[in-house]
């Protein structure tokens, strides 16, 4: 996934079409998705890390 | 045998190829639910009748190549009465035979006809046929539920289903609820009690052992052997009184003559006398070596079946326990598919997936926390601890309510211990976020303006530093 500092995104994300993680100074705030599969497997990955 | 759970209705063939319809009332069988392929005994109200008035499972379900009679003796009987009798009588013919083969006089030993081992396997057959089945059923990695404390909510949660989605009958579920319920069978009492180990060594075991039972065969002849030969002997010895006291009496003419008959009868008394001896030594050695057998079989025999006893009760646990998760994760992936569940339950309710765990929040909430019965604590810590472990928290706002309903139905259709919590305020989100843990925060881009701040809000409060925030624009 791609990343983006906060102040990028805001001034930007309409433009934004991929899924981001967003940052600041370089930590992760949250991932910002357009994609509803997308968003549903970022949910997977963690239900079966837990498993 | 063919059986409808949704209609209660089945069909019966003979093995004259006549079918018998059957309705549900008139299953008189506490043991087993009716199921597919099952044998059973039954009973019409008339000759020509073909409407059965009473329908039960028969006893005789499984025919090994090893057993006594086969499949074709239970098409030929009408009743378990029936092949009961006929089992006894193909025993007792073998019995007969190995009697009439073995010669006691020189017999020093009997020895076991079925061993302790192959016993054990073919007793608790059934069982392990059952159990493996249940251990084959698919639980995609969620906990095994416990059915002790689930069970009471398993069949609220499959009939709300079969209620409201009218294309899911319980046919659908009819191979876990037939499996369930034979499973249930073997953790009553009387299943229990039946399997004491005393009473199936003595009832059981030892009543199929062929040598033994042709030993206690042989002492019953001795008995009748023994009371035949001492009536003979008493009889010899009254005619000697008779002659002895017509000698003295002088009421024969030649006392010569009758003192030789005395003899004659006194050596056959003797002889008699001798035989019974015989009789009742073999008989006393033939005891014996029952009593070494019992003794040797049985200290074998209560050690290795408390063992394996001990064994198939815990795997009968272990095995209801998988049918009903397994279960629930149907009931779960079909409810979840249901339009109908999705208008009504959903729009009710619930933050849980459509699964016994929801059902059993939904009862939760209903109770006063302190006034709870034994059973409901232990409920409630049950449950509280599965959550604990399994649950992972959602927390979705958004003002777009169809999405939000959308998103909320695809999440809890993902993972059956998702738990979503759906709002619409800001002020409500600053509420739950300070008061309650999240695994996840999912966010609507359109939420608010200052989205931002929010996420800054949630990460700054303790409980949710470690949630991971998603923002979604679709």
């Amino acid at each position: 996934m791609e990343e983006m500092e906060l102040e990028e995104f805001l001034a930007s994300y309409k433009n934004i079409s991929e899924t981001t993680v967003i940052t600041r100074e370089g930590e992760e705030i949250f991932v910002f998705t357009r994609d509803i599969d997308e968003l549903l497997a970022l949910l997977e990955s963690e239900k079966c890390t837990e498993k | 045998m063919q059986y409808s759970h949704t209609t209660g209705a089945g069909i019966i063939i003979n093995a004259h190829k006549k079918l018998f319809d059957f309705k549900l009332i008139h299953w008189h069988d506490k043991t087993r639910i009716p199921e597919m392929d099952l044998l059973v005994e039954f009973r019409t109200d008339s000759e020509n009748n073909t409407s059965v008035v009473y329908i039960k499972s028969s006893k005789y379900q499984e025919f090994s190549q090893d057993s006594i009679i086969k499949e074709r003796d239970f098409w030929k009987t009408q009743t378990d009465e029936e092949l009961e009798k006929l089992e006894i009588a193909v025993f007792e013919g073998l019995v007969e035979q190995t009697y009439k083969k073995t010669d006691y006089a020189i017999l020093n030993n009997i020895k076991p006809s079925i061993s302790v081992d192959s016993f054990i396997e073919y007793h608790f057959e059934n069982e392990t046929n059952i159990i493996n089945h249940a251990n084959d059923l698919p639980t995609d990695g969620y906990e095994i539920l416990d059915y002790r404390i689930v069970a009471r909510f398993l069949m609220r949660t499959l009939d709300t289903l079969v209620y409201a989605e009218k294309r899911i009958t319980k046919d659908t579920f009819s191979m876990y609820l037939q499996l369930y319920s034979k499973l249930q069978y073997y953790t009553t009492a009387y299943y229990k009690a039946s399997q004491d180990t005393a009473k199936v060594f003595s009832e059981i075991f030892l009543v199929q052992q062929l040598y033994f039972a042709s030993a206690k065969q042989k002492i019953i002849n001795l008995n009748d052997d023994i009371l035949q030969n001492e009536h003979k002997w008493r009889n010899l010895k009254s005619q000697i009184n008779i002659l002895n006291n017509r000698i003295l009496n002088h009421q024969v003419k030649n006392v010569a003559e009758t003192q030789s008959k005395i003899d004659d009868l006194s050596k056959q008394m003797k002889e008699t006398n001798n035989f019974i001896a015989k009789l009742e030594q073999t008989k006393a050695r033939i005891q014996k070596l029952m009593q070494l057998f019992i003794a040797q079989q049985k200290k074998e025999f209560i050690a290795k079946f408390e063992i394996k006893k001990a064994e198939i009760f815990k795997l009968i646990k272990d095995a209801i326990n998988i049918t009903i998760t397994s279960l629930d994760n149907r009931i779960w992936q079909l409810g979840m598919q249901s339009e109908p569940i999705k208008n009504h339950f959903f729009k009710l309710q619930s933050s849980f997936s459509f699964c016994i765990l929801a059902f059993i929040q939904q009862y939760i909430k209903t109770l006063d926390s302190s006034k709870l019965s034994d059973a409901d604590r232990l409920l409630n810590i049950y449950i509280t601890r599965y959550k604990e472990r399994n649950t992972k928290k959602i927390l979705l706002i958004s003002n777009d309510e169809k999405m939000k309903f959308k998103l909320k139905i695809e999440i809890l259709s993902l993972y059956k211990n998702f738990m979503v919590t759906s709002i619409s305020k800001k002020m409500e989100y600053e509420i739950l976020i300070t008061n309650h843990k999240f695994d996840f925060i999912i966010m609507d881009m359109n939420i608010a303006e200052n989205l931002a701040d929010m996420v800054a809000f949630g990460k700054s409060k303790r409980l949710n530093k470690n949630a991971e925030f998603i923002v979604y624009d679709f």
